[in-house]
């Protein structure tokens, strides 16, 4: 891509042609929204990568609702269930297209050396760092998927909810959570993150608070 | 968090399907004590650019 097409630096422009795209690589493409993003708005912006991010899976959701009820389970077993892997071959084919005209950010353009095999060092010379970030996502990411996964099937399993009702359930907690992540980002951006982080934090910590205990 | 993240669905279909699914809300508790003791020792960085 010639020098003329790319963006000054801290413009908003690319942000809503990137974040689409990223849907699919969590790490590389939050830390180039938030490489993008202007300081002051970090927050509300990179709000919009998750945004994304659970759309997805909201649709896929959707997807997964709509041929149980149409189909109907037994046809979604015989064969329904290769329609949601068609979908995502096909959208890897239009990610492939935008990704291929995506530009560097700022913050890389203007790195001038390149570490060599940067993972391996990451880990050797950064223990800490790499541990506190392990750290810093793995409570939201299981707290994620304990209201996107584990509770759907618990309320089927053993509660005995239907299916279509317990998906229909989780589209709604996470619509939900696609309305509030924007907002909490910009708060993020005016009271700081480590009030949310603590808030989250303190709150699922307590066994038991977020789920049922059996 | 892909490693801890992404392997929660199969946790807790292996747990569930064991008959232990009880272990889950535990798994989430500590997961998130591990991060609040990270958040509490952070710097905060929505001022820094």
């Amino acid at each position: 891509m010639s020098p003329a097409r790319r963006p000054p630096p801290g413009s908003r422009g690319p942000v809503d042609r990137w974040w689409p795209r990223w849907s699919a690589t969590p790490s590389s493409g939050s830390t180039g929204v938030a490489e993008i993003a202007p300081p002051g708005r970090r927050g509300f912006v990179t709000s919009f990568f998750y945004v994304s991010n659970v759309i997805g899976t909201l649709l896929a959701t959707v997807l997964g609702s709509v041929l149980v009820s149409t189909l109907g389970a037994a046809q979604v077993r015989d064969w329904g269930w290769r329609l949601p892997f068609v979908c995502g071959a096909l959208l890897a084919v239009v990610a492939l297209y935008l990704r291929a005209r995506l530009v560097e950010s700022a913050a890389f353009t203007a790195q001038r050396t390149r570490p060599g095999r940067p993972t391996p060092r990451a880990f050797r010379e950064h223990p800490g760092a790499v541990a506190r970030v392990v750290g810093f996502t793995v409570g939201g990411t299981v707290a994620y998927y304990t209201f996107a996964v584990y509770l759907p099937s618990y309320a089927q399993q053993v509660k005995g909810v239907p299916t279509v009702s317990a998906l229909w359930a989780s589209i709604a907690a996470q619509v939900v959570l696609v309305l509030i992540l924007p907002p909490l980002g910009a708060l993020s951006d005016r009271i700081g993150r480590r009030p949310l982080l603590i808030y989250f934090g303190a709150g699922f910590a307590p066994p038991a608070s977020g789920c049922p205990t059996r | 968090m892909a490693v801890f993240g992404a392997t929660a669905p199969y946790l807790v279909t292996e747990l569930s399907q064991s008959g232990r699914g009880a272990v889950f809300p535990w798994y989430l508790a500590a997961t998130c004590l591990v991060s609040l003791v990270v958040y509490v020792t952070a710097r905060e960085t929505a001022r820094s650019a």
